[in-house]
Parts: structure tokens; C-alpha cells; sequence
């Protein structure tokens, strides 16, 4: 305890604190900017880190991972183009309430439900990191496989009108992840003799593409309706912008359940922000008593699916804490700049250097604070964005977008990657199958292939296995339970509750 | 004052003839082209000593990452950039001299460069989780053929290849788990998922959870002096790898001398070996003629390597 006070004496220095704030605000901006993302910033940070103190270089790392995790929620809400695929079940309700004129409450809602994620996790991780990785190292590669068999059959069978255009849209991404080397004998698949592909299609100029370009390409095409409704919506109305105590009842338990969803997911390798935020707002949605108003502009669906995104970011540096084995890309860029800094990752971290050690735990704690301000005032600036004709957005937007992928994909190669992926995605808009989905098919495509063939060489395939195994044979057994359900809930009620964006329009007109 | 320089630089352009830059090389920043993503081992130690080097040559080094296709993507980039010293590449040694021998597309080999030197040399091992009933490589091969089925956690195809010659000349069999980078394989071995595993030199910094059984390089490990390498126990797998500053081919010999003492005085200070000590990288500074020697060595160490493993997958 002494520790974490005399690592919080530290932090409060003004040279930390104005890293930590420059951190936070840098990633909430390059959050909120659809194109650019914490990818972007953390490489373009890390040089900078080098010549920082340790704790103000660790801190500004931490900070833009936090600021860009709530960032993101901004474009969802304002621009329907998440600036994260992990932000995507944000847009579901938020670009609804936004169109509805209620931008300002479904930012705060956001913006809150990230804070209070953000924050109880970091205390999991200060408090349990050790037992919490010493658990998750229990969950081995056959665990993993069933978790992420789980996860993509809830996700696409909750994300669009058709469980099954879901589920396909899912496998559809898990097919284009295994472009790139093969695992096992580094032969590369499907690369057509490219060797920009021998890494596989990049992520980020594909998420690009899928979330924001092709948004734009959609609301370019439907421009004069939507610049109508911007007009109609006029001066802002300070009971649309205020969250009424029934609203705060109805979320408070959906940000808890984020919360806990996101640390859980957080600290296990291999799944990541994206599932989180999705099976939150899913395991919201199925919780609420009238299901249908979510995909309409439900506010707690806001604050579920921010809860969960903002919870992972703390819990994913657990493994790095306690064990140094990172378990996210962005804890993987933070063990150079520990290392860098005379401090290795991992148990002895905390006996040699505990002081070092508290004084990060302070930094993000302090950092959590940070969010709450940068997005508390960053909300009142990018909201008027509302107001600004769509003519002047969509081009900027577009210009970000290209920007992000020409940084993120290796050049040229990148934009092409982006422009083919946009254009897949107002395909996808148009037939109603889930864009989402398919990232995040894409994005645990690869642990799923890595664990499925680690558990295949470890166990031998014997039967034994599912007795050796009880929690994936859970895991299993409740997939295939919940696809026969949702199979048979298709064939009573042929037009169910779940909705899509392109039908939510409609009703909107 | 700058007159004087103008002048300067005139004189010399006119004694250095067919090569006029040569004398003020570098006159403008240099780009050091990083064959791996940011943050990871290699490229946190090229960043330190890029630092030191430009100090050195008194020009800003301009690091910019290249990463893809195992260091191959940078190697392709900078074998086809003009050889004027100003675009430089840092890759593991292996990037060049083995991987293009396991692929159609990586169209180069260790004669399409001129190398600068050597800093660093990785220390590839065979590791276990500390719980074993094992020490040595010897003790785990009788321990594997007590016990069929052993689970071996490899990354690339070098490992691949070392335990399939191992394999054969024991006369044990492991079943083969593939996992992500020096990261996911000490995730298994910590987790005690696997029972034996590679890594690249990784293993060094948690050496309260995971111990050598074998370094796979001419070398004994540093953490664990006592363990013979695979070498010595009689497995011919030799995994010499060394983070190499490598010129387009046809570089002036002149340049090579201007970076290969910058790289020299870059390896002497203080902040290489930290950052050398804080990753388990003896930092030993090799010049180009002896880098150029290990490198051909190291082909021909690759060669046979593969051909010992096409033998022995061959039946």
C-alpha cells in the first residue's frame, strides 16, 4: 500500500502527468478520426517513448490505448463509422439516437460506461493480476478453440435480420484470414505470388475499409435525405441531451455486465476488444425484456458494448504483468518501451522495481481520470460535427481513411486492400450480411486456426480429451445448443427481433 | 564560413574524381530500413543503436519499419535500392541467409548484399517448463522414448527442421505444436502445456519458469554455461543468427568503412549495451570482412541443415 502511494508521489510530477494527459488526448483524437486509430499512434509513439522518462513513456503508451478505446465511440455514434472494429455494436444504437437528435446523451453514455470499465478493471489488474494470469494459463489451446467456436456463433447469430447470413458472413472472414503462411510449414496460401500478402491481408486497412469507407460510399448515395434530417435537427435540446434517471437504471447493469465481460475477455489471449464489445451487447440485448428497441437507439446497448471495449484494454496487460507475456498487440509495442527503460515485464517486475511498478498502476488510474475530462470537453467540440454539411465530412472522412491505410498497410498496397474491402462492405450493406462479423471472423480466424491445430497436436484426437477438457466440452455443448436455437427460433418467428442497419433506416424515413 | 565549406567540397569533388560525394558521405539522413515491426526485440535494439550511430556519423538515422515475410519484405526493398549508402537494412542474419531458401518468392541470397557488420547474435535454444524431469537434451530424448507422444512447440521452419534431424538421429518422435513467435511459444512452455519447445532467445528473460536443454547455436547459452549445445551432444543443427546491417550489393567499399565505424563506436557505448544486457543479446561487434565470412559460413551451416531435414521427413 505504501507503494502505491509513493508510486502515485511520483506520477504526480508535472512532467508525467502531462504525458499521461497528452497520451490520452492523443488517443482519444486519433479515436474519434475514423482511418486513424491506436495502431497508428502507438507506432508513431513508440521513437517517441525513447527519449521520455520511464514512468511519462509508459504512461503516454497506456493513455493512448485508453483514450482511443473510448475515442472510438465518437465516430460510431456521430458518423455510423467506428473508429475500431470494437466500436462497431457502439453504432448499432448510437448512430440511431444520433439521427434521433440525442448524439450529446448517447456520447455521454459512452463516454461514462468506458470510464467505469476502464477504471474497475485496472483495479483487477492491480489487485489480482497474479492469481487472474495463474487462471488464465488454466485455459489452454482446447479451451481456447471452444471459447472462440462460442464466441463466432453468438456474435453472427445476434448481427443481423438472419442468424444464418450471420453465421456465414463470420466464416466468410475466418476464410480470408487464412490468406498469408501457413503456421506450421510457413507456406503461404492463397497469396497469388504477392509478397505483400505473406502476412495475410492487413487488418487495419480492411477494418478501414468495411467500417468507414463504405459508410461513407452508403450515406454519400443517400446524401440529400440525410442532409435534410441534419437540418431538421437544429439547435440542440437539453432534455435530448441529458440521461433521465430511467435511462441510468436501465444501463447501469449493462455496464457492469461489460465490465465483467470485457476483463474476462481482456485477460485471455487471442480474442481481443471486438468480441467483447460484441458479446456484451449481445448478452445485453438477449437480458432486456423488450429486445426490440435495441438497433432503434437503446442507450444501454451504447453503454454495454463501451463498457466491454474499454474494460480489455487494463485486463489485457494481466499476462503482461504477471507472467511478461503479452497478451495484445499494444502490449507487445509496451514490452520495447519497458525494456527500453530498464524494466522487464513479469513477477520479478514487482519485487525488484515495486515502486516502478506502482507508479504505473497510479498512471493509469490517473489516466482513467484523464479519459473522463478529454472526453467530457473532446465530446462538446466533435458533437457539432452534426452540424457540419455531410458534403465536407464525407471527403475529409475519406482522406483520414486513406491516410490510415497508407500507414498501417505498407503504402500503396494498403489503399488497395481498403478501396477492395470498402467496396465488399456496401456490398455486404446492401445484401444484409453482416460486415462485422466478418472482421471479426477475420480477426480470431487465426488464434482459432493456431489453437485448433495446437489442440489437435497436443490431445491426439483421443475421446478422452472432452472428459480431460470440462470446460470446452461446456463451451462446445452450449454452441451447439445455441445454434439449434436459433435455428428453430428462425423457423417459428421467420422475421425476428434482431435488425440491421439498412432496415433501421427504412423505419427511420 | 559557408563559402569555405562550398569550396571545400568543390576540392574534394575534384581529388575524388569518379565519386565525388564520397568524402562528405552522409550528407543527408540516412534510412535504416527495419525488417521487423516496432516494439519487438529486434527492432528496440536497432533503434538504440541507430541512435548511436548517427551521433557517430553526425546525420539523423531515419529508422523506418518494414516488417513481412519473416525480415524478407525489408531485405527485397533494400537489395533494390541504389547502393549509395543511404538506404541501409537491419535484419537477423537468417532473414537473408535462410529464408529465401525455403520460398520461390524471396528472390535474393547473402551475395545480393554488402554487409556493414554484425552487433548481436541471437541465442535459438531448446527449452523446457522448469517442472520437467529433464535438464539436458540427452535426458529429454531417454525421457521421450519412455514416453511416446511428447509435444514439441515450434515456430518457424528452422525449428522445424532441427527437431526432425534430432528426431532421427534419436530415434524419438514428438508430436509437433505450432505456435506464434518467440511470445506464443514461451506462453506454452510457461503454461507447462507443451513438454519441450524453441526459442529464439527469448527464453533468457524468464529464466525462473523455463530452462535450456540445448543452445541450438555454436555458442553456450549465458543464463546456463553448463548445458552443452546440440553441437557438442553430437546433433549437427547449428542456428547461428545475428542481427546484421547489411548495403545493396555494389556499395563503395569507402561507405561501408564510414558505417562499419560508426556501427563500431555505436556498439562501445554505454546505451547499446543496457539495452544488449536487458534483452540477453551479447552485444560483440563483428566489421565486414568478418560479418561477410559469417555470413557465407551460415549459408552453407543452412544448407546442410536442409538437406539433413529433407533426409530424415524423406524417411
Amino acid at each position: 500500500m505504501t507503494a502505491l502511494l509513493n508510486g502515485f508521489a511520483d506520477v504526480f510530477t508535472a512532467v508525467n502527468l502531462l504525458w499521461i494527459v497528452l497520451g490520452v488526448g492523443t488517443g482519444y483524437v486519433v479515436g474519434v478520426i475514423p482511418g486513424l486509430g491506436k495502431g497508428t499512434a502507438t507506432a508513431v509513439a513508440v521513437p517517441l517513448t525513447f527519449y521520455l522518462p520511464p514512468i511519462a513513456a509508459i504512461a503516454y503508451l497506456i493513455g493512448i490505448s485508453k483514450g482511443s478505446a473510448a475515442g472510438s465511440a465518437v465516430s460510431a455514434i456521430l458518423l455510423n463509422a467506428p473508429g475500431e472494429p470494437s466500436s462497431a455494436p457502439t453504432a448499432m444504437d448510437g448512430y440511431p439516437l444520433a439521427r434521433q437528435g440525442k448524439a450529446r446523451k448517447a456520447l455521454k453514455m459512452g463516454l461514462f460506461a468506458s470510464v467505469t470499465g476502464d477504471v474497475i478493471s485496472t483495479l483487477l489488474l492491480i489487485l489480482l493480476a497474479a492469481p487472474l494470469a495463474r487462471v488464465a494459463m488454466l485455459i489452454g489451446p482446447v479451451e481456447l478453440t471452444a471459447i472462440l467456436v462460442f464466441s463466432l456463433a453468438f456474435i453472427g447469430s445476434l448481427s443481423g435480420r438472419s442468424a444464418l447470413k450471420g453465421i456465414i458472413a463470420g466464416i466468410l472472414g475466418v476464410f480470408v484470414s487464412t490468406i498469408g503462411m501457413e503456421i506450421e510449414t510457413a507456406v503461404p496460401r492463397m497469396t497469388f505470388g504477392l509478397l505483400d500478402l505473406w502476412d495475410g491481408v492487413p487488418l487495419i486497412p480492411m477494418a478501414i475499409g468495411m467500417l468507414a469507407l463504405a459508410e461513407m460510399i452508403v450515406q454519400a448515395s443517400d446524401r440529400n435525405t440525410l442532409e435534410l434530417e441534419r437540418i431538421s435537427l437544429g439547435a440542440a435540446d437539453a432534455a435530448n441531451d441529458r440521461i433521465s434517471r430511467a435511462e441510468w437504471r436501465q444501463s447501469l447493469p449493462a455496464i457492469l455486465r461489460g465490465t465483467f465481460i470485457g476483463s474476462a475477455i481482456g485477460i485471455l489471449p487471442g480474442l481481443g476488444a471486438s468480441v467483447a464489445s460484441f458479446i456484451s451487447y449481445g448478452a445485453t440485448r438477449r437480458a432486456a425484456s423488450d429486445p426490440e428497441r435495441f438497433g432503434k437507439g437503446a442507450i444501454e446497448g451504447v453503454a454495454a458494448s463501451e463498457s466491454a471495449d474499454n474494460a480489455v484494454v487494463p485486463a489485457s496487460f494481466v499476462p503482461l504483468f504477471a507472467i511478461g507475456v503479452p497478451g495484445s498487440v499494444i502490449a507487445a509495442i509496451m514490452i520495447g518501451a519497458f525494456m527500453i527503460h530498464g524494466l522487464t515485464p513479469g513477477p520479478r517486475m514487482f519485487v525488484e522495481q515495486p515502486r516502478l511498478v506502482a507508479a504505473i498502476y497510479a498512471s493509469m488510474l490517473v489516466a482513467s481520470v484523464a479519459l473522463l475530462a478529454i472526453g467530457w470537453f473532446g465530446q462538446r467540440l466533435f458533437s457539432l460535427i452534426v452540424h457540419v454539411p455531410l458534403r465536407l465530412v464525407l471527403p475529409s472522412v475519406i482522406f483520414f481513411c486513406c491516410i490510415g491505410a497508407w500507414l498501417q498497410g505498407g503504402g500503396a498496397f494498403g489503399i488497395v486492400v481498403m478501396v477492395v474491402f470498402g467496396l465488399l462492405g456496401v456490398l455486404a450493406k446492401q445484401l444484409d450480411y453482416s460486415f462485422v462479423t466478418f472482421l471479426i471472423g477475420f480477426v480470431i480466424g487465426p488464434n482459432m486456426e493456431l489453437s485448433m491445430r495446437q489442440a489437435i497436436a497436443m490431445t491426439n484426437l483421443e475421446p478422452r480429451l472432452f472428459i480431460d477438457h470440462p470446460v470446452a466440452t461446456v463451451f462446445l455443448i452450449a454452441t451447439i445448443l445455441m445454434v439449434l436455437r436459433f435455428s428453430g427460433v428462425r423457423l417459428r418467428r421467420p422475421r425476428a427481433a434482431t435488425a440491421h442497419p439498412s432496415q433501421r433506416r427504412e423505419e427511420l424515413k | 564560413m559557408k563559402r569555405r565549406n562550398l569550396l571545400a567540397a568543390g576540392i574534394a569533388a575534384i581529388i575524388a574524381g569518379a565519386a565525388p560525394a564520397l568524402a562528405d558521405y552522409p550528407e543527408k539522413p540516412v534510412t535504416l530500413v527495419i525488417g521487423y515491426a516496432a516494439g519487438g526485440g529486434t527492432d528496440t535494439i536497432a533503434r538504440v543503436v541507430a541512435d548511436e550511430m548517427s551521433k557517430a556519423l553526425g546525420q539523423p538515422i531515419t529508422a523506418v519499419n518494414k516488417p513481412g515475410a519473416g525480415g524478407g519484405i525489408a531485405a527485397m526493398q533494400v537489395m533494390r535500392a541504389r547502393p549509395d549508402g543511404y538506404t541501409v537494412l537491419l535484419d537477423p542474419s537468417s532473414s537473408i541467409s535462410l529464408n529465401p531458401k525455403l520460398s520461390d518468392q524471396q528472390n535474393f541470397a547473402p551475395g545480393d548484399f554488402d554487409y556493414v557488420g554484425m552487433i548481436a547474435a541471437f541465442q535459438a535454444a531448446l527449452v523446457a517448463p522448469m517442472d520437467r524431469p529433464y535438464d539436458t537434451l540427452e535426458e529429454f530424448v531417454a525421457w521421450a522414448r519412455d514416453n511416446p507422444g511428447a509435444t514439441y512447440a515450434q515456430i518457424n521452419p528452422g525449428s522445424t527442421m532441427s527437431m526432425d534431424v534430432i528426431e532421427t538421429i534419436a530415434g524419438i518422435e514428438t508430436r509437433r505444436v505450432p505456435t506464434k513467435g518467440g511470445a506464443g511459444s514461451m506462453n506454452s512452455i510457461i503454461a507447462g502445456q507443451v513438454d519441450i519447445g524453441y526459442s529464439g532467445g527469448i527464453h533468457q528473460r524468464y529464466t525462473d519458469e523455463v530452462k535450456v536443454l540445448a543452445p541450438l547455436v555454436s555458442t553456450r547459452s549465458l543464463t546456463e554455461p553448463d548445458k552443452p549445445t546440440a553441437q557438442e551432444l553430437g546433433y549437427p543443427v547449428v542456428l547461428n543468427s545475428n542481427i546484421t546491417l547489411a548495403v545493396p550489393k555494389g556499395t563503395d567499399p569507402a561507405i561501408i568503412a564510414k558505417l562499419a565505424a560508426a556501427l563500431e563506436t555505436a556498439s562501445q557505448t554505454e546505451a547499446v549495451a543496457n539495452i544488449g544486457d536487458r534483452l540477453k543479446f551479447p552485444i560483440e561487434f563483428l566489421g565486414p570482412e568478418a560479418a561477410t565470412q559469417e555470413m557465407t559460413a551460415q549459408d552453407a551451416a543452412y544448407d546442410e541443415l536442409i538437406a539433413r531435414s529433407k533426409k530424415a521427413t524423406d524417411g
